[in-house]
């Protein structure tokens, strides 16, 4: 058990700031932006929410830049992001503060004082952040997933996961009447979560927090990689859920408990098997009053991009309003190569459809905290728009639910999880441990190269070992060596770039059988800063005027 | 500023032509070579000295003054710098510049010695490769250049001389050598050569 406490509240205005609308798809935009360090505060769906102030502002306006200027960003106001589906969403909503427009139906909320239990059940809304993004994130689509053959390991692993032990899960859950964050039943819920853990042999732990004088805690429970304990994949879902009656009666049947159920049915299958990377499922408190667990757990020091590898987010996967349901799968672009195989896992082992759908704006689940931390995670839901009746009412129960859908939905994202935890296969060679990367950075009066040097620990009774090389993370990888090498070290000459390179290596044996791939290491791009004023590009240097 | 001093160049250059064509003139071809250093310190950590050698014309249409036209050429071998991480290797670079300097040339004669400061412009094509790698990058610059020198006349057609230049090559592209900051390629010349002198009328 671990404990935080780090304030996490509505963006906290600085003075003289504007919040301004830049348009995506600008050429150079994302190297400006990144150079400038200019505070990035939400990507959406065709532009960036930025925070400048004047000077900034006038800057990219005279760099050509498309910008819109929205609000001042004011002390003492607070700002949300919220998705508004009706007239009288709107008319509820804009009772609370000032709305302002910003693309099809999402709008920024600008309000005199928190409103985070004022909101209309049926409206999706989240705090805007106060966390600055690097631009880094803006990379082009990753390649498509190739889809591969159904391979055995993942079909024996997708037929263990149980219609009747989820039907039994999300019964449970619903059966505490209500999972509300600040009451009681749902402090019962977490326990109940820790215990089906560790009744699993596991070792869980809550992580817990203090969020408007409330003591809340996420569960979470690791099971260890073998290779790279230290590269983690999370699957996740929130436990509590809310309705009209959310002190009494808020059974969250769909919303969230299929999520839930499915993370314990993922623990069960997934703890006896070995991984290369740790598999880390975690059970989110408080995401109906604004994604306040998943918000506290990703500020945490466990949370970092050399350490996650990837964010499953689960959230309402049991519901079929028409059928045949598909899955929805969200993601920005650049956890595209997550969505790739999330939905290639869905289809092949769901097997039930799986529709990838990029929208960076789509930011009302607990996935979403991970992007603000600039990491790769996607969202596993039943519609992008909600269909289901009983969203956020006293009558989401488990009698609504369609647990072939459940099932398949489940046994995607399993898979998905495991896939790129990369599990590890009898009579395979072993995945080489110790993967490290030196850098060193020539210059000469005009240009400068990157010699990237790699090396890993010899693995027994390798006939050789692959280097891959890819501009995209976890996809579209090439290899660099003809022939598979001998030694356990390789020398790469990269020139400069505005992408990033990404690395990795397999071991061969001498029946040609290839390892899972070692953890990715990563050559950042060619962008250097010099006091804030200098940035290498493509394309030279660029001075900030 | 810079179209300024091109249009003051060229009318000087044509008030000299029309000059050394209405009279007698004093002629020099010269051979000189020498180094040249770059101003830039990281410069001349990669590169250190780079040889020069420079073939010139002065006409000298009047006593004290007169012009200068040469194809002045550097080239050297030099090593990348490390601007991060453990330097386990050497890459090589090849740097080499032509130029063609047209100078206003003023003078001071004193029997068999003359002390002698230019000024003028140069057009110069500079070149820079990593040739492990095939990496290059070319430029094309007009800058100004300095001159100051001294002439020894041992024999009536022979001149001895010492030249001293000095230049200024704004880079159009920042360097990472650099860290960022626009270089400057210029740098300073020390050349020892051998003048034949004639007279036209």
């Amino acid at each position: 058990m671990f404990l935080t406490i780090i304030p996490i509240l509505p963006a906290q205005p600085k003075n003289g700031l504007l919040l301004v609308q830049v348009l995506k798809g600008q050429p150079g935009l994302e190297r400006i932006l990144s150079g400038l360090k200019i505070t990035i505060l939400q990507e959406m769906n065709s532009f960036y929410l930025v925070l400048v102030d004047r000077e900034e502002a006038s800057w990219l306006r005279s760099q050509g830049f498309r910008i819109h200027f929205l609000t001042p960003y004011q002390p003492g106001k607070y700002y949300y992001l919220t998705r508004i589906t009706s007239v009288e969403e709107y008319r509820q909503v804009s009772a609370l503060g000032q709305v302002i427009r910003l693309e099809e139906r999402d709008c920024l909320l600008v309000t005199d004082e928190v409103v985070d239990g004022r909101f209309p059940l049926s409206v999706r809304w989240k705090p805007l952040s106060s966390v600055a993004r690097a631009a880094d994130f803006a990379q082009p689509l990753s390649p498509a997933f190739k889809s591969r053959e159904v391979d055995e390991a993942l079909e024996q692993l997708a037929s263990e996961i149980s219609r009747d032990n989820l039907r039994d899960l999300v019964t449970h859950l619903q059966n505490f009447g209500t999972r509300y964050v600040y009451t009681q039943n749902c402090q019962a819920a977490a326990d109940y979560i820790f215990n089906y853990f560790s009744s699993l042999s596991l070792q869980p732990r809550f992580h817990e927090f203090t969020y408007g004088g409330s003591r809340l805690k996420n569960v979470v429970v690791d099971i260890p990689g073998q290779t790279y304990p230290d590269q983690v994949v999370v699957l996740c879902a929130h436990y509590d859920s809310i309705s009209s009656a959310r002190w009494t009666q808020a059974p969250g049947a769909d919303d969230n408990g299929s999520g839930t159920a499915a993370i314990m049915e993922a623990a069960r299958v997934l703890s006896s098997r070995p991984h290369d990377f740790t598999v880390r499922l975690v059970a989110f408190t408080a995401e109906e009053i604004g994604l306040v667990g998943s918000r506290y757990y990703a500020s945490t020091a466990e949370v970092t991009k050399d350490k996650v590898v990837a964010v499953i987010n689960l959230d309402m996967i049991a519901y079929a309003d028409a059928l045949p349901e598909d899955l929805d799968i969200i993601t920005n672009e650049y956890s595209n190569w997550l969505a790739e195989r999330a939905v290639n896992s869905t289809v092949v082992y769901g097997p039930v459809a799986a529709r990838k759908i990029v929208a960076p704006a789509f930011v009302y689940s607990d996935h979403a905290s991970f992007w603000e931390v600039g990491l790769p995670a996607i969202c596993a839901i039943e519609d992008e728009d909600v269909h289901n009746p009983y969203y956020h009412q006293t009558t989401d129960t488990v009698d609504t639910l369609n647990f072939d859908f459940f099932l398949s939905a489940t046994r995607g994202a399993v898979v998905c999880g495991s896939e790129v935890a990369q599990l590890l296969r009898p009579g395979r060679p072993a995945t080489p441990r110790n993967f490290s990367l030196t850098l060193t950075t020539y210059a000469s009066i005009f240009n400068y190269i990157k010699k990237v040097k790699l090396s890993w620990s010899p693995v027994p009774g390798a006939a050789g070992y692959n280097v891959y090389r890819s501009r995209f993370s976890h996809s579209g990888y090439e290899r660099l060596n003809a022939q598979p090498l001998s030694q356990a070290e390789f020398v790469d000459i990269i020139l400069p770039a505005d992408w990033p390179f990404y690395y990795t290596v397999t071991a061969v044996d001498s029946l040609e059988r290839e390892s899972n791939m070692t953890k990715e290491l990563v050559v950042a791009p060619g962008v250097v800063y010099f006091n804030n004023s200098w940035f290498l590009g493509n394309s030279g240097l660029i001075k900030r005027k | 500023m810079r179209r300024r001093f091109v249009l003051f160049f060229i009318w000087l250059v044509v008030w000299l032509t029309t000059d050394v064509l209405a009279g007698t003139f004093d002629g020099r071809v010269f051979f000189s070579s020498g180094v040249f250093s770059f101003r830039q310190k990281n410069f001349r950590e990669m590169y250190g000295q780079l040889p020069l050698l420079n073939l010139g014309l002065e006409i000298f249409p009047g006593k004290n003054y007169g012009l200068g036209l040469g194809i002045v050429y550097l080239s050297g071998q030099g090593q990348a710098l490390v601007i991060s991480g453990e330097p386990d290797q050497v890459f090589k670079l090849r740097f080499s510049r032509w130029s063609v300097p047209l100078t206003f040339k003023l003078r001071m004669v004193k029997g068999k010695f003359a002390v002698q400061a230019s000024v003028g412009g140069a057009f110069s094509f500079i070149q820079e490769r990593w040739p492990e790698l095939g990496l290059w990058q070319k430029e094309r610059n007009f800058h100004l250049r300095y001159e100051v020198g001294g002439d020894f006349r041992p024999a009536r057609k022979l001149v001895l001389k010492l030249i001293l230049a000095a230049e200024n090559i704004s880079g159009s592209h920042n360097s990472p050598a650099l860290f960022g900051a626009q270089p400057d390629l210029g740098g300073f010349s020390l050349q020892l050569g051998l003048a034949y002198q004639f007279k036209i009328k």
